[in-house]
């Protein structure tokens, strides 16, 4: 479905613009054509310009607008510089690739200029893997700048890298082998098992409000079919892209395009919500997401029109891939395939042709004016030639712009009444009244941030339905799907719940004995006893330190009823009354613990107005007793 | 360092079998020739009965000597039986790759075979990719079958997978362009990068008994050390099997061999321990490497004596990081090493030429005497040239049986020196 036309492709019926299309007899690293062989300088003005647009409302978003953990700043910031070294290497290395791939017969020429002087030119092919190639070096260094060594996100990661390195690797192959249609259907699916062995989210969908009565069901459990709809995502993202191309710069453009909305939505998710799984999930996607933006504009930079060179299905499996595994693995598939509007139009509108109920040709392009230079749509069944119908005719150049626009106003409608979403929790939304795309997308985030702070909090809130927002049946099914919580009907999983469980041991009953509660937990931090403390000295009790080296009660003494000893310990100093710093505890602490190395020691606190203990817990036990 | 003669190598003096060998001005698929086309039949017999060589000995040691937990043992026969349908595959495969490779151009001639009518065959090249994406689609297959979703083997082995699959993406790359050796060299040191995150090991070494009053410690901590040793082990691994070429079957022969003897390997520390992390390390380089067996033997059928087809550098990168990161994952890199001792030597003693202090032709091949038939050594630095001196002349198929010979003596060796060294090294 590329846009090129192989230099061996037979069924050619215009001239052939060289006569021997096929091979080069001479040795291709001696022939002096090669070696005058030079790139069009990139257009780097152009592209400088939209990175410069691209920056500044997101380092607006990230500094100014919201209030991000400053770590999250810090890696984020890395992330962008990285990939703007990415952004050079890219442009730096695709002059040296062209070279190296026009020596190898990989070329083609571009159909749409057929005709004109331009259409005579060997433009170099499958340019792509250059990008694929420097987004996954920028990739692997992320990740060793952002992760730490036992990070959760490990996982994720390395199945991220697995699986878009595998369709590079797939996409390079069909491109230099030509690899039959059913095969490209069929490789992806193994290369999205990895993801779905990293997916640890959840498998359940929202049944839409009006449904409920019919289904039964308000939330609804899908399990294995879910992951088939992962995997179907995967085989959609990676063949739409190829499928929407066929103009100069459009594959690339609508990557930059889609990869730029995904980076603002994780923006204002991370922004909004005060959940660090979340947050984490959509700092992922900002990670796998400016490398990807800004190696796909060093592209872009030679493939906007007229192009010098082309990118090969090598760059749409690779771009689709990418797209689809952090639409995966940061869990906002459902928002991802709003953005792939566009896509899924074209996807639709093409299914005849692509089965076979009308007759396909090889190449599903306008027909090219060589007096006017303008292109003229055909009855071929795709958005190139819809817009081309619709809109009357126009130079490729206009018309990429056109399907550019179009894939942008998707993207912004969609960010637009994600950016109308309140940052309290009232359902009202201000903004002028949504399209119908716009409220699916705002309610599905909306409830399942709901439900989400619903599980956690275990508070509700009131919903402040304004009256006369078209988001009404919405705040029913928030009622709905509280009652349900309240009356314990069905478990919510949260979105960003991780499924694996990670279990502590509590307690070792080998040399160790039981005190109070907190003796099942780890031994306490100084941090977590100074909070503590604090605690303590805000209720306006008295603290206390007691140590003893038994540790336990005891009945060495009388077997008579009631009696133990070993209940009361040693007192160390007297109870500190008027205390009203906890370092000073602290302090007695540290000098109790130097004194008595090998002894139990707690902290008690006393309230003076009820005359009783109302806190105890052990900070030391003797070193040979087990934690 | 390939064995073949690329079409397009300008300088060439012997005539050119075809003489236009750098086009098809025909559209390929409409050519009869290649209509015609249809590889020699793979050579099945041998390498089914070095496979049941293989499989008696490894299921004798699974069943019947050592005592391995039963849950194991069920996962291990899952990973050998789809190991063997991606040997079907593989061999299914080659034929029908192999016409897309040669429609393509991407064919070499028999160097070693020059002057005969064997070394005017086009000989379609870089056939590795379909053991790798066959051996990619086995690997991710199994981890579906061996790992459960909350396994914490999950990140070693999609780091596994990542490098590996970045590693043929870049051999894949070099066969295409014919990337410079710079870049060649500084490629694997990304792609080992995964690997050195999910590395989750001890960064200490054991110092030899014999040394301890000498250095004055018994464990010494490398740190970051270590892991810059595992790096160069990747980049060494990666490239040695590339050095360690040049004869039909060498590349693939000494990764089945390499690779039987890690299983071995492993086999034998599961059956010897009883900590359960250990044994998952070992039982997840089994599970790396069977599919790398099987799917090399597939290769093999077509590349042994004479080849019909050609590995490629996508091949050699691939088998190398394979073993490198089962090796490095599964924290026996020392004992690796052992095994690629011929590698070790062949590298060794070829510094003088790789640095530029001697002399370095384009192929480091040996002589070919087209009416004998046998090889003769030249003076090039490489075990290759050095076996055919010391042992006097002989045909390319013995050569290439003595050099694995020699891969097997040496893994033998390494089994032995461990098992003599138990208790005094370590």
């Amino acid at each position: 479905m590329a846009v090129r036309r192989r230099p061996s492709i037979p069924n050619q019926t215009a001239a052939p613009p060289n006569p021997d299309p096929g091979g080069d007899p001479q040795p291709p690293n001696t022939a002096p054509s090669l070696d005058q062989f030079s790139l069009a300088p990139p257009k780097l003005g152009l592209i400088l310009s939209v990175l410069a647009l691209f920056l500044i409302p997101f380092f607006y978003l990230l500094f100014v607008h919201y209030q991000v953990e400053s770590d999250l700043r810090y890696y984020i910031s890395i992330c962008v510089a990285l990939s703007l070294v990415g952004f050079v290497f890219t442009v730096g290395l695709i002059p040296v690739a062209a070279r190296y791939l026009l020596r190898r017969n990989m070329f083609g020429y571009d159909i749409n200029k057929r005709g004109t002087p331009q259409g005579e030119v060997k433009v170099p092919e499958t340019l792509g893997i250059v990008t694929a190639i420097v987004f996954l070096v920028v990739a692997i260094v992320l990740q060793l700048c952002t992760l730490t060594a036992d990070s959760d996100w490990l996982v994720e990661y390395n199945a991220a890298l697995a699986c878009i390195c595998f369709m590079t690797l797939l996409g390079f192959d069909d491109d230099v082998l030509d690899v039959p249609w059913r095969v490209k259907l069929a490789l992806p699916f193994f290369a999205s098992l990895p993801l779905m062995m990293a997916y640890a989210g959840h498998t359940s969908i929202i049944i839409p409000k009006p449904l409920v009565p019919y289904v039964g069901l308000s939330v609804l459990d899908l399990g294995v079919i879910y992951k088939v709809y992962m995997i179907l995502l995967v085989i959609f993202c990676t063949n739409s892209i190829n499928i929407h191309a066929g103009l100069n710069g459009l594959e690339v453009g609508q990557t930059v395009v889609i990869s730029f909305a995904v980076l603002i939505h994780n923006l204002m998710q991370i922004g909004a919500s005060t959940d660090i799984d979340y947050k984490q999930a959509h700092a992922f996607s900002i990670y796998i997401m400016w490398p990807l933006l800004t190696t796909s504009l060093g592209l872009l930079a030679f493939n906007w029109y007229p192009s010098s060179v082309f990118v090969g299905d090598t760059y749409t499996y690779f771009a689709g891939m990418s797209l689809a595994v952090v639409g995966i693995l940061g869990h906002f598939s459902e928002t991802l395939l709003l953005f792939f509007l566009p896509q899924i139009l074209n996807f639709l509108y093409s299914c005849p042709q692509l089965f076979g109920f009308v007759h396909c040709p090889r190449h599903r392009l306008p027909r090219f004016d060589t007096q006017t230079g303008l292109l003229t749509g055909t009855n071929d069944m795709n958005l190139v030639n819809l817009f081309l119908r619709l809109f009357g005719r126009c130079t490729e150049k206009s018309l990429c712009i056109r399907l550019l626009i179009f894939q942008i106003h998707d993207q912004k409608d969609n960010i637009l009444c994600l950016f109308a979403k309140p940052p309290s929790n009232n359902l009202c939304c201000t903004t002028p009244p949504p399209s119908p795309t716009h409220t699916i997308c705002f309610s599905l985030s909306r409830i399942r941030r709901v439900l989400r702070e619903n599980k956690m909090s275990s508070v509700f809130l009131q919903p402040k339905v304004s009256s006369g927002t078209r988001l009404a049946g919405l705040g029913s099914s928030y009622h709905s799907a509280q009652k349900n919580a309240l009356s314990g009907k069905f478990k919510i999983q949260p979105p960003s719940a991780r499924l694996r469980v990670y279990c502590m041991k509590t307690w070792s009953p080998i040399n160790n004995k039981k005190f109070e509660t907190l003796s099942y937990v780890p031994p306490l931090s100084e941090e977590s006893i100074a909070k503590e403390l604090d605690y303590i000295l805000s209720k306006g009790w008295v603290p206390c330190l007691e140590f003893d080296e038994v540790g336990a009660v005891h009945r060495t003494n009388s077997r008579i009823p009631g009696y133990y000893d070993g209940r009361y310990w040693t007192l160390w100093k007297l109870p500190m009354f008027g205390c009203t710093d906890s370092a000073q505890v602290l302090r007695e602490m540290e000098e109790c613990k130097n004194t008595y190395p090998n002894a139990y020691i707690r902290l008690i606190s006393f309230d003076s107005n009820r005359q009783c203990q109302c806190m105890s817990f052990v900070i030391q036990k003797p070193s040979q007793v087990a934690n | 360092m390939a064995v073949r003669r690329r079409p397009s190598i300008p300088n060439q003096t012997a005539a050119p079998p075809n003489p236009d060998p750098g086009g098809d001005p025909q559209p390929p698929n409409a050519a009869p020739s290649l209509d015609q086309f249809s590889l020699a039949p793979p050579k099945l017999g041998l390498i089914l009965s070095v496979l049941a060589l293989f499989l008696i000995p490894f299921f004798y040691f699974l069943f019947v000597h050592y005592q391995v937990e039963s849950d194991l043992r069920y996962y291990i026969s899952i990973c050998v039986a789809l190991s063997l349908v991606g040997f079907g595959f593989t061999v299914g495969l080659i034929p029908v790759a192999a016409r897309y490779l040669l429609r393509r151009n991407m064919f070499g001639y028999d160097i070693n075979k020059r002057g005969t009518p064997q070394g005017e065959v086009k000989v379609p090249e870089t056939l590795g990719i379909v053991t790798a994406i066959v051996f990619l689609v086995v690997a991710i297959v199994l981890q579906l079958c061996t790992l459960t979703a909350d396994s914490d083997w999950l990140v070693e082995y999609n780091a596994a997978l990542a490098c590996i699959c970045f590693m043929t993406l870049l051999g894949f790359v070099d066969d295409v362009l014919d990337v410079p050796w710079r870049v060649k060299l500084a490629l694997p040191f990304f792609a080992s990068l995964p690997l050195m995150m999910a590395y989750a090991g001890h960064t200490s070494i054991i110092i030899p008994k014999p040394l301890v009053p000498y250095v004055g410690l018994s464990v010494l901590d490398l740190g970051v050390i270590y892991k810059v040793y595992m790096i160069l082990l990747v980049i060494f691994c990666t490239n040695s099997i590339n050095i360690h070429a040049g004869l039909n079957g060498l590349e693939v022969g000494q990764t089945v061999v390499i690779s039987f003897a890690v299983l071995i390997h492993n086999l034998m520390q599961i059956g010897a321990s009883t900590d359960i992390d250990y044994k998952q390390a070992h039982a997840f380089s089994i599970y790396i490497m069977w599919p790398l067996l099987t799917t090399s033997l597939g290769l093999l059928a077509f590349n042994w004596y004479p080849s019909s087809v050609f590995v490629g550098d996508t091949y050699t990168y691939f088998a190398g990081m394979s073993l490198a990161v089962v090796g490095i994952l599964g924290h026996f890199s020392e004992t690796l090493l052992l095994f690629f001792l011929p590698q070790i030597l062949n590298f060794l003693y070829s510094c003088p030429q790789l640095f530029g202090f001697v002399h370095c032709p384009r192929h480091r091949l040996p002589r070919f005497d087209t009416q004998t038939g046998l090889l003769t050594g030249t003076n090039d630095m490489n075990l290759v040239n050095l076996f055919l001196r010391l042992f006097g002349r002989c045909t390319e198929k013995s050569l290439c049986i003595r050099l694995l010979i020699f891969q097997a003596l040496s893994c033998l060796m390494c089994f032995g020196l461990r098992y003599i060294l138990a208790g005094w090294y370590k």
